[in-house]
């Protein structure tokens, strides 16, 4: 007990040695003085007794020395001596300490960043269990074109899970949309039939309340309904009580019983309703069809799955060969590949890119330190001569690195964090990026990074400490101060400027060809005007006396009143949202012979659908409003469909037999249409994929049935969202508006997200990466020049030109330059093949990307030469002389 | 001998928290030369306390909270660090007084034993 006293005292001791000192030596003037007088008492003069008292005490240093080693900790003190120096020290050169540790940081932080997101992205961006073992079956045929799943008739999923040995257990979705009559208003909710497995399948518990089991799927069960974390907080502010409240859903009402957390987003439902894994068990449940989610038994692989799944297959094939193409396979995929696809090849080249970013940011301050380290030479050499031990001066180098470490860190952490929070925002979810996903700070590699930036920064740091100690003393103190150490020193600091440069160089050219796609991208013509335009579902309850007319008059009127809404300068309805969203049909035209395979994208829409885009009519006109009111059998194409379907003939007045609205459950007898018109080509398979052939027909033909809204306006579409939302409830409060979104926000995360996301991470990077080059081609010429201020102030005392000067060390550097560009050139033309999947319409060796980047670091380099070059030819002769 | 002056001080360190508690409390509150004085007048011959050994003993036992240092003026008019024994102090002297006389005794037998 005492013991642990003791111990503590002499910690606390060790912060107050100011207080402590002037205590001893109160106490010890006091003891002196008792002697004295003591000595004094017996005959010595005062002088006298003081030598004596003085003697008889004994070494009074060394007494007190005892005493400080016995009242404190020693080595701690110490170690607070050398913080207070270190600290002192890196203040004095400030620019190098901000630099040092800026450094540091912007490596660390970016490698934990970009790896933390790969790791939540690509290798675990779903929160369920087994996820490396999630399956997608799908069946394609001989043309790999997919031609069922994951959707399957029950049936016939159930029948393969049974007769295949590969499978766990499985779970069936299926996705509905239903009208929820809350307290605000109608609004959709996107409701998923889950069988009761579900949530054991998935191994998620859930946050407030229960989920449902197979005794809630039974067919005389109470309705029950488990809610999406985020459906909680928009429809119900995150209200606990929710629990037990009731849903009415499409007119029937369901009990919550329960709420998921945060991340669980399967199929992306607000709701989960179960459904009895075999439809015929339940008649309530909605489709026969599900999507079916399995998981492969542990040690089977996806590859022994198909296996089994081809021969199970054709023994279902002989029973119902109708369902199955004449050759056809299966083909079983791990769900995380499914979701993330090519996305991965995003992310791996971005932590390449950032691996090198973190080597070119230490190989900065190893830079910085080998010059530090020569400066300091002298300092060392003088601290040795007066009797600094070797262990004390490599202990205080020791300190003064962690310190700048230290900052360095902390700072990198920090920066790390925040980074995090910046790069969620920006991840485009579902492009690439599960729902599911939360970016999240991941700290295994955050230490990994510390500890490389912390090593390399003690191992470059600790360079003059070795070299202080391996050479004569007496050399350092030398007035010439230049060594062979000190040359191959140079040639170290110079490789890696050499280093740094070719790599910088793999960086820019990097994201230079993604700038290129990215222009190139951003510039191709849509054809159409996306700017101002809303976009939203709208969606009709199951009213058993909806007709076609009664509907139709219902969305005239809708569209109508939305047209006379203040803002609005067109309306129109139509399916999907162009240019996706349309349904693909074979083809046939009276009197030419087009290939068996001929097809085009049907989209269903009204008389103002082309103005209210923008799209121009190229030949003929578009539908008048009598032509839709009517159904008239009229169609509009696009330019496509009339290049490759009718060649040089005119299609106007020809006809065109739309095969597949023939067989549609609600079926369209002889789906024959005239051609009125041709419209423009949009991108309707994307920015980098050529327009297919396209046919518009009126939207009449298809009620009763769901479309969507689509308005352009004068200025921001979503402020015109409230009055539209009014005018429809006056037309029919049971309609609700769903999903609205700006067809411009839709075309970007669509068109655009992925592509812009990797150019501005690697755009960062690269920048990062030039700047830490300039700053280390600066550092290594200014340190040259201050070793050569001798040579260069004789040379200008004896009369020498200052540019000649300043062109030999500009000569010097650019070498380095030089040299870094050839290998750094050499490099990318290997490395950057890698990016192919990235890049569009541009080529990996893209000769103006390199011209670009090229002259980009030349310059860099002409100026961070030039800078010190300048300074070195300021310097007054007479003062460099003396400075030695 | 110098040698022989540290190897006499480091078998006291342990002797010297009993020397220095025992004097402390039949003395009273001491400053360090009263202390120092006292000893040398206690021992037969030269004693090999240094004043550095002193030092370090007292700041070892204040640490343990054995004894207590105070600051009071001498009377001489000089500001000097008083030490005195708390009651742990005191405890602890009980016991190391018990453990010293144990040892001696023991040590004693045996060398009365010795054939």
């Amino acid at each position: 007990m005492e013991n642990l006293r003791r111990a503590l005292l002499r910690l606390l001791t060790a912060f107050r040695h100011g207080r402590a000192e002037r205590e001893l030596g109160r106490e010890v003037d006091a003891h002196l003085g008792e002697l004295q007088r003591e000595f004094e008492r017996r005959g010595l003069s005062p002088e006298d007794a003081r030598l004596a008292a003085k003697r008889s005490f004994g070494g009074v240093e060394q007494v007190k020395e005892q005493q400080r080693d016995a009242r404190s900790f020693r080595w701690l003190e110490d170690l607070r001596r050398d913080v207070g120096y270190g600290l002192r020290t890196l203040a004095r050169t400030r620019g190098f300490t901000i630099t040092a540790m800026l450094t540091l940081a912007l490596g660390i932080s970016a490698v934990t960043v970009i790896y933390s997101v790969l790791r939540n992205v690509v290798l675990e961006p779903f929160p369920y269990t087994r996820s490396d073992r999630l399956v997608n079956v799908v069946l394609r045929d001989s043309s790999d074109k997919q031609v069922r799943g994951p959707y399957f008739p029950a049936e016939e999923f159930l029948f393969y899970q049974q007769q295949a040995t590969a499978f766990e257990d499985v779970v069936g979705t299926s996705r509905d949309s239903m009208l929820w009559q809350g307290d605000n208003g109608a609004e959709r909710l996107d409701v998923v039939w889950m069988t009761p497995n579900g949530f054991d399948f998935l191994g998620v518990k859930p946050m407030l309340g229960r989920v449902f089991d197979a005794s809630d799927a039974a067919p005389d069960a109470p309705r029950v309904a488990v809610m999406c974390h985020r459906a909680w907080l928009r429809s119900f502010g995150g209200d606990p009580g929710v629990l037990g409240r009731t849903l009415v859903l499409d007119g029937t009402a369901w009990t919550i019983i329960g709420v998921m957390p945060p991340r669980f987003e399967w199929n992306i439902a607000d709701v989960w309703v179960p459904a009895a894994m075999n439809p015929a068990d339940d008649p309530r449940t909605a489709r026969g069809t599900r999507a079916f989610q399995a998981h492969l038994r542990p040690g089977v692989s996806a590859k022994e799955a198909e296996t089994q799944l081809n021969v199970i297959g054709a023994r279902r094939a002989r029973d119902y060969p109708n369902e199955y193409p004449p050759q056809y396979r299966f083909q079983v995929i791990k769900v995380i590949d499914w979701v993330v696809r090519d996305f991965r090849a995003v992310l791996y080249t971005l932590f390449g890119a950032v691996s090198l970013l973190l080597v070119i940011a230490c190989c900065n301050v190893a830079n910085m330190l080998l010059a530090r380290a020569t400066i300091r030479e002298r300092e060392i050499a003088i601290r040795a001569a007066i009797g600094a031990s070797r262990s004390r001066i490599v202990r205080q180098l020791l300190v003064e690195s962690a310190l700048l470490a230290a900052g360095g860190l902390i700072a990198g952490a920090l920066m790390a964090y925040g980074g995090i929070h910046a790069l969620a925002q920006l991840l485009p979810p579902g492009q690439g990026v599960s729902w599911e996903t939360q970016i999240r700070l991941d700290r295994p590699v955050l230490v990994f990074a510390v500890i490389v930036a912390a090593a390399s920064t003690f191992g470059f740091g600790l360079f003059p400490a070795l070299q202080s100690v391996r050479r004569d003393i007496a050399a350092g103190t030398n007035v010439a101060g230049r060594t062979t150490a000190g040359r191959r020193q140079t040639r170290m600091r110079s490789g890696l400027v050499v280093a740094q440069v070719a790599l910088s160089i793999v960086l820019l050219l990097g994201a230079g060809l993604l700038m290129r796609t990215f222009v190139k991208l951003v510039g191709v013509d849509l054809g159409f005007d996306p700017k101002h335009v809303l976009i939203a579902g709208m969606a009709f309850p199951p009213r058993q006396d909806m007709t076609a007319d009664a509907q139709r008059q219902i969305y005239r009127q809708i569209v109508e009143r939305a047209a006379a809404v203040p803002g609005v300068r067109s309306v129109a309805v139509s399916n999907g949202l162009p240019p996706f969203g349309a349904m693909t049909s074979a083809l046939e035209i009276p009197g030419i012979a087009l290939p068996p395979t001929s097809e085009a994208n049907v989209r269903f829409c009204s008389e103002r659908l082309l103005e209210t885009l923008g799209i121009p009519i190229v030949k003929g006109r578009g539908f008048s409003t009598i032509e839709v009111e009517q159904a008239h059998r009229v169609a509009v194409i696009n330019d496509a469909f009339a290049r490759r379907y009718f060649g040089s003939e005119d299609p106007l007045g020809r006809v065109v037999r739309v095969s597949r609205l023939a067989t549609l459950p609600r079926p369209i007898e002889d789906p024959t249409f005239q051609v009125v018109g041709i419209m423009r080509d949009v991108v309707n398979q994307g920015p980098r994929e050529p327009p297919v052939p396209e046919v518009l027909l009126p939207f009449s033909l298809r009620l009763p049935s769901g479309f969507g809204l689509i308005v352009r306006t004068a200025d921001d579409p979503m402020r015109a969202l409230i009055p539209l939302r009014r005018e429809i409830q006056v037309v029919d409060p049971q309609v609700a508006l769903s999903n609205p979104i700006t067809l411009e926000r839709l075309i970007q995360m669509n068109f655009y997200a992925r592509a812009g996301f990797s150019l501005l991470v690697l755009g960062i990077f690269a920048v990062t990466g030039a700047v830490l080059v300039a700053l280390g081609i600066y550092g290594v010429l200014a340190y040259t020049v201050s070793q050569q201020t001798r040579e260069i102030a004789i040379r200008l005392a004896l009369g020498g030109e200052s540019g000649h000067v300043i062109r030999m060390v500009v000569r010097f550097g650019l070498q380095l330059v030089a040299a870094g560009l050839v290998i750094g050139l050499a490099i990318s033309l290997a490395t950057n093949r890698l990016l192919k999947t990235q890049l569009w319409n541009t080529s990996p060796n893209d000769p103006v990307t390199f011209a670009v980047v090229v002259l980009l670091i030349a310059t860099i380099g002409v100026v961070a030469c030039w800078v010190p070059a300048r300074r070195a030819v300021r310097v007054q002769p007479m003062i460099a002389l003396r400075h030695e | 001998m110098p040698s022989e002056d540290r190897a006499r001080v480091e078998l006291l360190q342990g002797t010297l928290d009993l020397i220095v508690l025992r004097a402390l409390s039949t003395m009273g509150p001491q400053h360090a030369y009263g202390l120092a004085a006292r000893l040398d007048q206690l021992a037969d011959h030269p004693f090999p306390l240094n004043q550095g050994t002193l030092y370090v003993a007292l700041v070892r036992l204040e640490h343990k909270g054995w004894i207590k240092g105070a600051w009071q003026t001498t009377e001489a008019g000089r500001e000097a660090k008083y030490y005195s024994v708390t009651r742990p102090g005191a405890r602890a002297l009980d016991r190391q007084t018990e453990r010293w006389q144990r040892l001696v005794g023991f040590v004693n037998k045996l060398l009365l034993h010795e054939p």
